[in-house]
Order: C-alpha cells, then structure tokens, then sequence
C-alpha cells in the first residue's frame, strides 16, 4: 500500500503539479473510491478551504469542479475532487496541435457558462488555463469541460483572501495584462484568459503568440479582440462574450480526427506522471518581500515514481489554524524514530570526524 | 519464423521509417529517460504516447510532437559524445521547440538569433548529418555551407562572432 494521508486517502499516483499544490490520484479508505486530492500548504489553503466550507462560494455547476472535503495533516490540507478522466485542455493541445473550430467553440463556450455561475458567485477564478480544464473522456463525442482549481480565486469587492497579500498571482501567458501589475480582481481578467486558451487551441502551441499568429478567421479575430490590453473594449462579462460566439456555434457536431483519450485507462497508468510545466504563481513584483516568494512546490517536480508529496515520515508540529477538523495527529513512535535516526546520523558524523 | 507484425505497426513503419514504439525505446535506451519522460518533452499526454506505442493508434497528431520526437532520435545518436549537462540543456530545448519558424517581433539586436538557429539545425540534424551537409553544399554555395557548418556544428561563440558579422546585411 502506498503513503497513506490522514488514515483515510492512500496516494496512488501524482497527476500534476501546479496552482500551489500537487494533485494525486487517492484511494479514499473510507468510501473505497478512486478520487483526485490536490495537497496544498497549510497557508495557502485558505481559500480553498472556504470554497468548502461557506455555501454561498458553493459553486455547482455542470463545467465546474470544485473540492468536495478536506482533511487536514500536520502542515498539509488534501482537498479531495472527482477525478476527471480525460486529462486536460493543455493534453488535447499537445496531443493534436492545431485544434477544429468546432472543438475550440465547444470548449470555450463551456468555459465560459462556467465562469457565468462562478462570476455570479462573485468570485474571480485568476487562474484560467488549459491545464485547469478537466475533460472528461469522451472519446470523439461533443467534449466535456470542467473548470477547475480555484486556488487563487478572489472574491469580488472583498479583501484578498490568498497569502499572496497584494502580490499579483497567476500564470504568465494567461493572466491578463492588468493582472500581473496587480490590478484588483475583475471578470474580465477571466475573459482575456479565456480568449488566449482559445487562441492556443486555434495555434496549436501555448502563449506567448507573435502577432499574425491568430488565423484570419472570424473566430481569430473574436479572441484577438477579448484579449484587448484594455479590459473595456473586452467583452464585459462572460455572458457577453458568449453571444460574441454564438453566431459561430455550428448546429452539428464534427469531431474530426481529434479525441479525448482516458488518461486513467490500465495501459497508461503505471507510467503516468503528468505535469504542468506552466505552474501557477506569484508574478513578479517591484519588490517582493518574504510572504510574496512562490510557495515551494509541496511534491517533488517530475518524479520518475510515484513518491509521497510530503515528508510525512518526518513529524512536525501541526501549525494551529482556526477551523481544522479531522486532523490527524502523528504517532509519538515516529517522532521517536526520527529522534532515533538523528542521533545515528550524529555519530556517525562524529566517529567520521575522529577517524579524519 | 515470421510474426506478421500488427497493421498499425506497418503503417507507422510506412509513415516513420520504424514503428513509433521502436523510435521512442531507443530514446529512452540512449538518453535514460523513463516513457513519462520522453512524453513530457514531446508534449504527448502518457496515454497518447502509450497507444502510438502500442501501434494502437498510428499517426502522431501533433506535428510539433513530431518535430521533437525527430530532435530527440538525433539527440540520441549524439548522446555518447555528450555529457549529462550537455543533453539534459538539449531535452529543455526539444521540449520548448516550436517546429514553425517564428519572428521575433522585438526590434534590435536578437542575442538568441543565434542560438535559434542552432536550435533549428541540431533540431533536424545530428552533427554527422550537419557536416555532410556542409560538404555537399560546399560546391554550391560557400556561405551557406559556412553557416551549417559554424550554427550546427561550432560553439555558440563561434555562432555569435558569425552573426555580428552579417548583422549589417539582416536590416537591423
């Protein structure tokens, strides 16, 4: 059996690492469900935890995936998801390069009633990719996406919930222009993001694109424009950009030769270790002081095997914070053993210091 | 004996020259990379690169995959030749190669010009392969032997020093 967090969820296999956190394949214990658990850092887990916890950011929706619980140990929060199947939209753009229209208006126009509900919540997602667009495998058929990882969300009008503090966040190519100066949380920096996944669908390969790159089409040209360094003369709100795309909507589905292929089919996972080579965080500021560094990545990137995302063997004290529950707490055998450990190493250090 | 080999394997053999799966072991054998490896550089999902392996599913669908699944074969030849550094720098730069050739849209002077078309040429080419080029051509035309020559197989000082002496003629 693998690492086991929490006494609940056995970790099967990473996904991918990105947005302040790792995300694995677990097994929930409990319910014997096979489920995706982003592991995030004690204090970047706030707003997460409030996508759990207060109803009013409950965003259901069928192009949303948002966590269903959390479980917190030592200085780890896992927050457990459906897993999705599919792999992502960066997958698709890597595995076809150039995508059909129809594929691109599909995918864009489900981004983009999802971020009507989560707009509506007053919630701004930031972090708008296509390594944060779940599909779901659905083979040649019409695509299914879901929006997902809030973990820079903002909500709108209120303070800044992520540690960040006033340091911009989000990822380069894809946050908009006002975002990375650090301007306050707007829908329309969810638009332009969307409108450059959608250029990267149309190109084949991700930003930064060189002008003429977009195709002379009226789809092009619909994205070049949402992508407008001035946030006015985008659309104003994800509704609008919609109806921008409406009339482009075609009435029958053509898939192509493109595919969503399952990601956890048998064949595949004994060698899967997915990554996000374009991670989430914190953009450059003037002058960043300790709080606005990028948190460290909590697994190690790339592991050739599956390998824990923490050192859960090594104990430490569980940082207080209001509201943890089910918190596991580490046995005293293993703070022993690793006093144990230490003490060897020390002589050893010591016996090699005499012998030199 | 003869196995008769599965249709997707003849028809990758067809399209490739041998079948993908062939391709990528020997990538993986001369470079020590794991299969999820050789999919992140080429920007193949695993489950994709597992069936074009297979002979499951037979074309590469994205051509910079196949771009980079060509830089990675010509890696692999020189790989004995290379320290670890030296291939590890070249699987960064396959991974964020781009097979279309695009413009820089800055003005001024481009450092990495020359550096872009070493990428291009060691890219498509082994230094073997650069330098037969070079030979071939040299009865042709002299200056583009010359440039095969110093971005494909010279230091990138060499490339830098051959640059700055046709700046003149780029329109900067």
């Amino acid at each position: 059996m693998g690492e086991v967090f929490a006494g609940r969820y056995e970790l099967l296999s990473p996904i991918a690492e990105g947005g302040m956190g790792a995300v694995w394949r677990v097994r929930d214990l409990r319910a014997g469900e096979v489920r995706a658990a982003k592991l995030v850092r004690h204090s970047d887990a706030g707003t997460l935890l409030r996508f759990v916890r207060e109803q009013s950011t409950r965003i259901h929706h069928p192009h949303v995936v948002t966590p269903l619980s959390w479980v917190g140990e030592d200085d780890t929060v896992l927050f457990t998801m459906p897993l999705v199947r599919g792999g992502s939209v960066a997958d698709l753009v890597g595995d076809w390069g150039p995508l059909p229209e129809s594929w691109v208006l599909a995918v864009v126009d489900q981004v983009l009633t999802a971020l009507e509900a989560v707009h509506d919540a007053g919630v701004v997602h930031r972090d708008v990719k296509p390594a944060n667009l779940l599909l779901e495998p659905t083979g040649r058929g019409r695509p299914h996406v879901r929006l997902t990882d809030f973990g820079i969300a903002a909500t709108l009008g209120q303070p800044r919930l992520t540690t960040g503090g006033a340091a911009p966040l989000g990822t380069p190519g894809y946050a908009a222009p006002e975002q990375r100066a650090g301007a306050d949380p707007d829908v329309r920096q969810d638009l332009w993001a969307v409108a450059t996944v959608g250029l990267e669908m149309l190109v084949g390969h991700p930003p930064p694109f060189v002008t003429d790159e977009a195709p002379a089409t009226p789809l092009g040209g619909l994205f070049v424009q949402a992508r407008n360094p001035d946030p006015d003369r985008r659309p104003a709100s994800a509704a609008d950009f919609r109806s921008w795309l409406a009339p482009l909507l075609p009435a029958v589905w053509r898939p192509g030769t493109v595919e969503v292929l399952d990601q956890f089919d048998a064949d595949v996972l004994p060698g899967l270790t997915v990554e996000d080579g374009r991670r989430t965080q914190v953009l450059g500021t003037p002058d960043p002081g300790p709080a606005s560094q990028p948190a460290p990545p909590v697994a190690p990137s790339a592991p050739a095997t599956p390998a824990p995302p923490v050192p859960l063997d090594v104990p430490r004290e569980a940082t207080p914070s209001a509201g943890q529950r089910d918190t596991a707490r580490r046995p005293v055998g293993v703070l022993v053993a690793a006093l144990v450990v230490l003490g060897v190493a020390l002589l050893t250090v010591s016996a090699l210091l005499l012998l030199a | 004996m003869t196995t008769v080999e599965p249709d997707g394997l003849v028809r990758q053999r067809q399209l490739y020259g041998e079948p993908v799966g062939d391709l990528v072991r020997r990538v993986i054998a001369a470079l020590d990379l794991t299969q999820s490896a050789v999919s992140r550089v080429l920007g193949l999902s695993p489950a994709m690169l597992s069936q074009l392996m297979s002979g499951q599913r037979v074309k590469i669908g994205n051509p910079l995959a196949l771009a980079r699944l060509q830089g990675l074969l010509a890696l692999a030849e020189e790989a004995p030749r290379l320290d670890r550094p030296a291939v590890e720098r070249r699987l960064g730069e396959i991974s964020a190669s781009r097979a279309q050739l695009t413009t820089s849209t800055s003005s001024g002077a481009a450092p990495d010009g020359g550096a872009l078309v070493r990428g291009v040429l060691r890219a498509v080419a082994s230094g073997r392969e650069l330098e037969r080029a070079a030979d071939a051509l040299e009865a042709v035309s002299p200056a583009v032997a010359e440039v095969l020559r110093v971005y494909g197989t010279g230091s990138a000082d060499d490339a830098a020093r051959h640059l700055a002496s046709i700046a003149h003629l780029l329109g900067r």
